[in-house]
């Protein structure tokens, strides 16, 4: 475990505190915002909700130090030790990635046999492994087939973030998201994301906005939207049906945001002093709607610690039951890549030590020793952030419980093993069937994974990924 | 209307390319180009041409596409709309690629939050601005068309129209009736204006259809944004809007007058250099690992050096583009002369030096910058590379990668092995010849690996890398790859079957004095470049 995690709870901005508006223990007899508002929405449900996170790591994993040695009742080896470069070893090293996840185990279900069925052959292994992950071959991604289904009172059927991936962008292979056939591209500021899902949270100068001015920016934007969705509405010809593609795609878009604002302008209400319900929920770290804090590479825990925070708030919030997050320092050459084991920048990327290269000792050998503990350590590294993750969901009250209860946390990777190998995928699922469990299936193609993930929150993908609508029952 | 086409699913069919290395190169007319191998491994999601994943789109690469501006062209756009003002850095979605150029041709877009968020950005800090200048809130109409009105013309590349005002002072007055403050409300009224399709896409709705009814010919101002956008990564300036006013520029030795105006302007330069850049792969330099050994300063001047060449041979000479893999002189700064070891008085700016027989180079082939961007760490370190922009961006040659269960194979010899050698046993011969250079672009060897290339087309023995480039550059396939590279930096997409007379005409202007100027004023002198195709009939639309 991470010696410098935070005791899990949602951080509570010291201004918030003072105006009394928030807060997990707030004064008797004034119930935060936060709850009533996600109370509110949950009273017109019935129910609290269930929610689906997507975690996903790129480049995969290195199986010797991954994998547990039997299959059946989970038990994490805590014994396991990796030194140095010595040679992968099951006996020594088994579990040795799942340390961190230890506290969890018991909501754990290792999922092994599952491989990257870029099925529609290859040009570019990175591009279609990449594109597949979480859409298959078919035209939407998980996060939006499930989000769209569970959004409910929700203002977002989906929230997307990203960190450190923005170098990356025109590379398809890091486009993992995907809506109708075209690619979403990740915001790479949680800080962003946050000020989008909670307007008005973060403002120059450190100030929210309230009442009336979030109120009329709320306006503002819906007839700013309305008015392109006008015209937009009335184009009649403007080149072939590629284009008139083109002007639908952007038409949904102004039209989905759209319905979000309205969401988000009734849930305000006319109360004047009402601020933005984000205040203060999320610690923000210095300088963190600055592109200088989210491109840097130096701020790359920061920025993800960030995005978790905000991962956390939009569900506890209930601005949406879906949230993907992908971590991405994966190819960072001539940007200083994150050095996952010495916690500090370096000059050669993840990605390169996934093929086995560009390590200090032995920079041409495929799959060396260096290499393959970079690998392991960089892997248990994203482990730790989970950890802190599920931590975090697992001290916010919701419902009857926590969020933790009511949340399945899914992983999702690329790679198998070293070098694009697309077998043995190393899929962790929190919250779902088979808890406490290494579920060994045969040769299952990821597609299944992603339908079993999808049902695990009761909504039917149909062949929303391509061929089959098989899943991988263990998991329901 | 909008509406239509999409399906219950919104499901988007599937295209499928297969490629190859041992029996064909691409570049004839609709069985190659921008459908090989690099336009899907590199176009921007969902974009692909010839893409072949579920994200593709179902979208023939011979028609011409919606093309939405790349981000220099926003940026420059709206710099152009609203000059003089200090703009706030955006965030913009990244751009598309079509395997080798920047190019959201191919790109299909489905979230567009962060232009949304970009015009409410740009909006405010415009609204500040203009906000003292006019009393919005009593002559709204009055001060939009005296106040954004140039910049309407400026964003959407035409004359603005009473309709394109109106739109702007409705919305103005209406959140001013909704109780906004003036400032707020021009801020919504601006932001408008910069999600317009008329600013954000290139839309070519055309004058006239064409005689097979299978597309459109396109206004003067169309063509003007064309010219502009292709030739300088800008809007059309004022000089050129007001020949698109006029008409001007159906006057076929007008166009091309203006687009050697263009061309020869430093926007052009830049925009040539883009091109080369973009073309060898230059753009990896900063992303090697190794660069940062070196310094941003050297960095720097590799880039310098190659840069003066590509402007000396593309602009200050005007000379054959094969020059710039043969030059056997480059230019030199003082670092870059430390860099390669080469002894004399340099300054701090690039200066002619001609080589003089020490080192055995000749253009860009053996610059430390296409050197350096096109070394890899991993087995045989820089052969693959080197030899694969030679044939893939020299040549026009595809690559058909093999699965991932392959490449995770070792393979005794990649030359010989069936699975692999149909591409490894041309590109490695052609990469080994840069075996005297380090990862750096410095001469480390005078040990030379002799090879032979023979893809059909080009045939002959090579001992040094300027005999390999010497081989490359004299032949009819090169310069029918430069002449398609420009078609598909022109078009954003490859050329039709019809179109096989226009590349022939491109690759006579081109194969005379071999200039890259000659190539692209042909080019935009052609019928094609005025005109927009809908191949297929359930893709036409009615005007």
């Amino acid at each position: 475990m991470s010696q410098s995690r935070v005791p899990g709870r949602l951080h509570i901005h010291r201004r918030a505190l003072t105006k009394g508006l928030l807060g997990l223990g707030a004064a008797a007899g004034a119930a935060p915002l936060w709850k009533l508002l996600a109370s509110r929405a949950f009273a017109q449900e019935g129910a609290t909700p269930k929610r689906l996170v997507l975690w996903y790591v790129p480049e995969g994993t290195e199986e010797a130090f991954f994998w547990p040695k039997q299959p059946g009742a989970l038990s994490i080896n805590m014994a396991s030790v990796l030194k140095g470069t010595e040679a992968p070893n099951i006996e020594e090293h088994e579990s040795w990635i799942l340390q961190p996840l230890e506290p969890f185990q018991s909501r754990l279900a290792l999922v092994r046999g599952v491989f990257n069925d870029w099925k529609l052959g290859g040009l570019d292994y990175h591009f279609h492994q990449g594109r597949s992950v979480l859409a298959g071959s078919g035209p939407d991604s998980l996060e939006e087939v499930v989000g769209t289904a569970l959004r409910g009172g929700a203002p977002f059927s989906a929230v997307r973030l990203g960190v450190l991936g923005w170098t990356q962008a025109n590379l398809p292979s890091r486009q993992i998201f995907a809506r109708g056939g075209s690619r979403i591209e990740v915001n790479w500021s949680p800080a962003d994301v946050y000020n989008q899902v909670f307007p008005g949270a973060i403002e120059a100068g450190g100030e929210s906005l309230t009442g009336e001015a979030l109120k009329r920016r709320f306006q503002s934007r819906l007839a700013l939207l309305g008015s392109v969705g006008s015209e937009l509405r009335a184009v009649e010809c403007a080149g072939g049906k590629d284009a008139r593609i083109r002007l639908e795609n952007y038409l949904e878009s102004v039209e989905r945001v759209e319905g979000e604002t309205q969401a988000l302008l009734a849930e305000q209400g006319d109360d004047p002093s009402t601020p933005s319900p984000g205040t203060g929920v999320v610690e923000l770290p210095a300088n963190a709607v600055e592109r200088a804090f989210w491109r840097k590479t130096s701020t790359f825990p920061e920025t993800g610690r960030l995005m978790m925070d905000v991962a956390v708030a939009t569900l506890a919030l209930d601005r949406t039951r879906c949230v993907a997050m992908q971590w991405s320092a994966t190819e960072y050459e001539g940007h200083d890549a994150y050095d996952f084991h010495r916690q500090e920048t370096k000059n050669a990327g993840d990605h390169p030590i996934s093929h086995g290269q560009a390590n200090e000792n032995s920079p041409d050998e495929r799959g060396s020793p260096v290499a393959k503990r970079d690998r392991a350590r960089t892997f248990r590294w994203y482990n730790d952030q989970l950890a802190y993750f599920l931590e975090r969901l697992a001290a916010t009250p919701d419902g009857d419980g926590t969020l933790l209860d009511n949340t399945v946390v899914a992983t999702m990777t690329d790679a198998g093993g070293m070098n694009h190998n697309v077998k043995n995928l190393p899929l962790m699922v929190f919250g779902a069937g088979s808890q406490g469990q290494l579920v060994e299936v045969v040769e299952r193609p990821h597609t299944d994974y992603l339908r079993a993930l999808a049902r695990t929150v009761g909504v039917d993908p149909g062949a929303a990924f391509g061929d089959g609508v098989e899943a991988i029952d263990a998991l329901l | 209307m909008l509406r239509s086409l999409r399906g219950p699913s919104g499901a988007i069919a599937l295209l499928a390319v297969v490629a190859g290395c041992t029996s064909r190169m691409s570049g004839s007319p609709a069985t190659g180009g921008m459908g090989g191998t690099e336009a899907s491994a590199g176009g921007g999601a969902g974009t692909s041409p010839g893409g072949t994943t579920g994200m593709a789109a179902a979208v023939d690469p011979t028609d011409s596409a919606l093309d939405r501006l790349t981000r220099v062209e926003y940026l420059r756009t709206v710099e152009a709309a609203f000059p003089g003002m200090a703009l706030p850095a955006v965030e913009l979605p990244a751009d598309g690629t079509d395997g080798i150029f920047t190019t959201n041709a191919p790109s299909r877009l489905s979230d567009f939050t962060a232009y949304f968020e970009a015009a409410e950005t740009l909006g405010a800090t415009i609204a500040e601005k203009l906000v003292a200048r006019c009393t919005w809130a009593e002559t709204s109409a009055a001060c939009v068309h005296d106040q954004l009105g140039p910049a309407l013309r400026v964003a959407y590349r035409r004359p603005s129209t009473t309709n394109d005002e109106t739109v702007l002072s409705s919305l103005l007055s209406r959140r001013l009736a909704e109780g906004a403050p003036v400032e707020e409300a021009l801020a919504t009224a601006v932001a408008r204006l910069l999600l317009t399709p008329d600013f954000l896409f290139r839309m070519e709705r055309g004058v006239a259809s064409l005689p097979n009814g299978a597309g459109r010919r396109l206004s003067d101002h169309e063509v003007a944004a064309r010219l502009a956008y292709l030739l300088t990564d800008a809007p059309p300036d004022a000089t050129l809007l007001a020949l698109a006013d006029s008409g001007a520029l159906g006057d076929r030795e007008r166009l091309r007058a203006e687009a050697a105006r263009l061309f020869d302007g430093p926007l052009g330069e830049a925009a040539a250099w883009r091109f080369v850049v973009e073309w060898l792969d230059l753009d990896n330099l900063e992303k090697r690992p190794q660069t940062g050994d070196l310094g941003s300063d050297v960095v720097a001047s590799m880039h310098a050096e190659t840069r003066a060449l590509v402007d000396h041979v593309l602009h200050q000479d005007q000379a054959p583009v094969r020059e710039l893999f043969t030059a056997p002189y480059t230019f030199l700064d003082a670092r870059m002369a430390e860099h390669y070891g080469v002894r004399g008085t340099f300054t701090d700016e690039p200066e002619r030096y001609d080589w003089k027989g020490e080192q055995a180079r000749n253009g860009v082939l053996t610059h430390a910058s296409l050197l350096t961007a096109l070394t890899s760490s991993s087995r045989d370190k820089d052969v693959i590379p080197r030899g694969r922009v030679i044939y893939t961006r020299l040549l026009c040659g595809e690559l058909e990668l093999p699965d991932a269960a392959l490449m995770n194979q070792e393979v005794a010899d990649r030359t010989k092995d069936p699975r692999c050698a149909g591409c490894h046993s041309l590109m490695d011969p052609m990469g080994r010849a840069f075996a005297v250079y380090d990862g750096v672009g410095r001469y480390q060897s005078a040990t030379v690996v002799p090879g032979v290339i023979d893809t059909g087309e080009v045939q002959g023995s090579f001992s040094s890398v300027a005999e390999l480039g010497g081989l490359i550059v004299a032949s009819e396939r090169f310069e029918t790859c430069v002449t398609e590279l420009a078609f598909r930096q022109a078009f954003g997409r490859r050329p039709r079957p019809a179109e096989a007379d226009l590349l022939a005409t491109l690759h006579t202007a081109f194969a005379g004095r071999g200039s890259f100027r000659d190539l692209m004023l042909t080019l935009v002198s052609s019928d094609a470049f005025r005109e927009r195709y809908d191949s297929a009939e359930e893709n036409r639309c009615a005007p």
